[in-house]
């Protein structure tokens, strides 16, 4: 699955010494193809985490469109692009992402169980096993190491084996060994075929990219 | 710390609370009726008697499960405490008679407490087996 | 949905002491509407039982009895007690202009000494003009109250078929009357001959309760049906006119005295309860937007995954739906062994009439209890986290990191 990212702009509202009007993605055109890893890098706050959330269809554009092959997924209802999320589309959110009140094994299987999809716990024990957490399974996330909790935002994301894959900072507060291990696993995921999106600045980053993009104040160009 | 042990729970700190409660309710504040003037004792002044020996065995098995660690031998105590409750609810009016009007302190005050006192022990122990063997199941 | 419900109790699960203090506070609002709910319509029922029981337009007693408030002491709180008038005012009060029945009716009081086996208030009546106490007893026991004799009212724990003495005369308890909710609980009744032997007997031992009248002739009081075409005032108010030393009551004001203090018991417990449920549903509906808020990043990345907006409603739902249901059966629980095993005590201390209701009648009100206590958590969570669910998640991940 291809995604198109058209025009892409936001804006927000905010009370400031200057204009009360806040540009945060200014005319963003986008493309993300299968067996591709895009790295959007660029400074805190430049806009990549906004670029990936529209692109993910979680954060309504000001303007533009976000197409999945030919489908607008803007133009759906919130439960219908709800599910189609769901069946297409790994989000890897930043920061410390899983649900405190299950165990690690429960969590991965979360995506699916959330529509009743086919995935089993063996699916599951197999990706835990991909990003190598498989003992962990019966732990909650409370005892989890930032690294650890990495790997199971990943093992989730690729439950309901999605087309897409959209990363955002995954190697955030990680050390070396852990962001190598991430990196990795991304890298992987794309030679799989999935269309990879990876937002970050760090650096060691490139070497497992196809393609670079730099967000800077909004505007997004070719590294 | 093994996993048959354990340190004081609040389950066996509130059944104590309330091991205490019952026996110095029955001798305090809601016993049976008093002495008749000749100083004789009506029926329901044997029942309270008999309360109180179950009050002050619940309360010392209710103890015992404070301090004793072994979770084997806790789930035993709570085995225990069900019927010595039972027999606590079924003595007033039951086994042993009560006063025979229904406005005397007996009837108003032991025997409502006794009921509420004694099936609180009852459940409180089912839960606290209930909670004992979760734990064992882990 | 299944899984829904599954994750909202497992959420529940993992925040226990969160938990529990939901549950409690859902408890204390079923526990106050649901205890509330059962002493008021115990005291009303209490009130019906005593109009029922009373089943006379017009009750006469002797003076001396009227200032020291004896028959409200017996009839109210089963205090014994007992007055008498010579059986001439009967004569006297039957012959009245609007008199259709006219029941005269006995008070004796047992002693606390061995000739009587326990002290109690015993009624007698005369079973060829009885018109209220007769059909009460017919509803347990329907054959005729021979000589010697006797029916207990619930109060008194004694099987039937056994005996017990009264004034030394041996009598038979041939059954046991359904409660009242009165003083009439913990009296019993014999018909005219065994009382009045029992009243021989009395004065025959020593017992000076006559003040003069010969116990053959002595009345207690005077039950009065008015008859078709009267008014019951006009005919009370020419009893107490031409009829000397006794005072002449309607039944319907003894009832409006006792229902203006249960109005005002009944109207101080509404009150009660409805500002606990004000002050509740406002904690509840903070508790949980305390609780809403802290939870949206957790919401945020369920929307990640792909949870549309309807499910995450139906999670917070489904969870203040079991904190509902756990906290008002708990409250209903706990207001059970409050309000049954101690009824006894609240009457003692109301001082009014009071009559559980049957059970069919306690289960709806339960039933209410949880019902409405559920429907308020479910109201106060939805007020408290439309906000959080409509979030736009895309900002909320922006300003989460």
């Amino acid at each position: 699955m291809k995604i198109n990212g058209k025009d892409l702009s936001r804006t927000y509202y905010r009370r400031s010494e200057g204009s009360n009007i806040f540009t945060a993605v200014k005319d963003v055109n986008i493309e993300l193809s299968p067996g591709e890893l895009l790295e959007i890098t660029g400074r805190s706050g430049s806009g990549k985490s906004t670029v990936l959330n529209m692109l993910a269809g979680l954060l309504t554009p000001s303007s533009g469109t976000v197409l999945y092959d030919d489908l607008d997924i803007y133009g759906l209802e919130d439960k219908e692009r709800s599910a189609f999320r769901n069946e297409h589309t790994g989000v890897i959110p930043q920061g410390q992402t899983a649900l405190s009140s299950i165990t690690v094994l429960e969590n991965v299987l979360l995506p699916a169980r959330l529509y009743n999809r086919e995935a089993s716990e063996d699916d599951a024990m197999e990706l835990l096993s991909f990003v190598g957490i498989e003992g962990l399974k019966d732990v909650y996330p409370d005892q989890l190491s930032g690294g650890e909790m990495r790997r199971l935002s990943i093992a989730r994301a690729l439950i309901n084996r999605p087309s897409v894959l959209l990363a955002d900072e995954p190697t955030g507060d990680l050390d070396d060994e852990n962001t190598k291990v991430v990196l990795s696993l991304l890298r992987n995921t794309a030679d799989k075929g999935t269309a990879v999106l990876l937002v970050t600045h760090e650096e060691d980053a490139r070497e497992y990219a196809d393609r670079v993009l730099k967000m800077n104040g909004g505007i997004l160009k070719e590294y | 710390m093994d996993k048959n042990r354990s340190g004081i729970r609040i389950m066996d700190v509130i059944m104590a609370v309330l091991g205490i409660v019952f026996l110095l309710g029955i001798i305090f504040l809601f016993g049976p009726c008093g002495p008749k003037e000749d100083g004789s004792y009506m029926t329901c002044h044997w029942a309270g008697n008999a309360e109180t020996g179950i009050a002050s065995v619940l309360l010392i098995l209710s103890l015992m499960q404070v301090f004793i660690k072994n979770k084997d031998i806790k789930t035993g105590i709570s085995l225990s405490m069900i019927p010595v409750s039972l027999l606590g609810l079924f003595i007033p009016g039951r086994l042993i008679n009560l006063c025979m009007m229904h406005d005397m302190a007996c009837h108003l005050k032991m025997h409502p407490a006794v009921t509420v006192c004694t099936i609180l022990f009852a459940v409180m122990s089912i839960i606290n087996i209930v909670l004992l063997r979760r734990g064992e199941k882990k | 949905m299944n899984f829904i419900k599954s994750l909202s109790f497992k959420n529940l699960k993992r925040k226990p002491g969160r938990t529990i203090a939901l549950v409690l506070l859902s408890a204390f609002l079923a526990f106050s509407v649901f205890g509330g709910s059962v002493v008021v319509l115990s005291l009303r029922n209490g009130l019906k039982s005593y109009e029922a029981r009373l089943g006379a337009d017009i009750v006469v007693i002797p003076n001396q009895a009227r200032s020291k408030g004896t028959l409200d002491s017996i009839l109210l709180q089963g205090i014994p007690g007992y007055f008498y008038m010579d059986n001439a005012y009967y004569e006297k009060i039957k012959e009245r202009e609007g008199v259709d029945i006219a029941s005269p009716q006995f008070f004796l009081a047992s002693a606390s000494s061995g000739c009587c086996s326990v002290p109690v208030q015993i009624i007698g009546f005369d079973p060829e003009t009885d018109f209220s106490i007769q059909p009460w007893i017919q509803e347990s026991y329907k054959d005729t109250i021979s000589d010697n004799d006797i029916v207990v009212g619930s109060n008194i724990t004694i099987p039937v078929n056994k005996k017990l003495t009264f004034y030394d005369l041996e009598c038979d308890v041939v059954s046991k009357l359904s409660p009242t909710g009165t003083g009439l609980d913990n009296a019993v009744y014999a018909n005219m001959d065994t009382i009045k032997q029992m009243m021989q007997n009395a004065s025959d031992l020593g017992f000076d309760y006559f003040e003069g009248t010969s116990p053959d002739s002595a009345v207690s009081a005077v039950m009065i049906k008015v008859e078709d075409g009267y008014s019951i005032e006009d005919v009370n108010n020419d009893i107490n006119i031409h009829v000397r030393r006794v005072t002449s009551t309607p039944a319907r004001s003894m009832i409006s005295g006792i229902a203006g203090g249960l109005e005002g018991v009944s109207g101080t417990i509404t009150v009660i309860v409805v500002l606990v449920w004000i002050l509740g549903i406002i904690i509840l509906i903070v508790a949980f937007a305390m609780i809403s808020n802290e939870r949206t990043k957790e919401f945020a990345i369920l929307r990640t995954m792909g949870a549309s907006r309807k499910m995450l409603s139906g999670l917070l739902k489904w969870e203040s739906f079991l904190i509902g249901l756990a906290g008002s059966v708990a409250g209903v629980l706990l207001a059970s062994l409050v309000i049954f095993p101690f009824a006894g005590i609240i009457r003692n201390k109301l001082d009014l009439p009071y009559l559980l209701p049957g059970i069919g009648t306690i289960i709806l009100l339960a039933l209410g209890a949880v019902i409405i206590s559920v429907g308020a958590g479910l109201i106060a969570s939805r007020i408290s986290s439309s906000r959080t669910v409509k979030n736009e998640t895309g900002l909320i991940l922006r300003e989460g990191a």
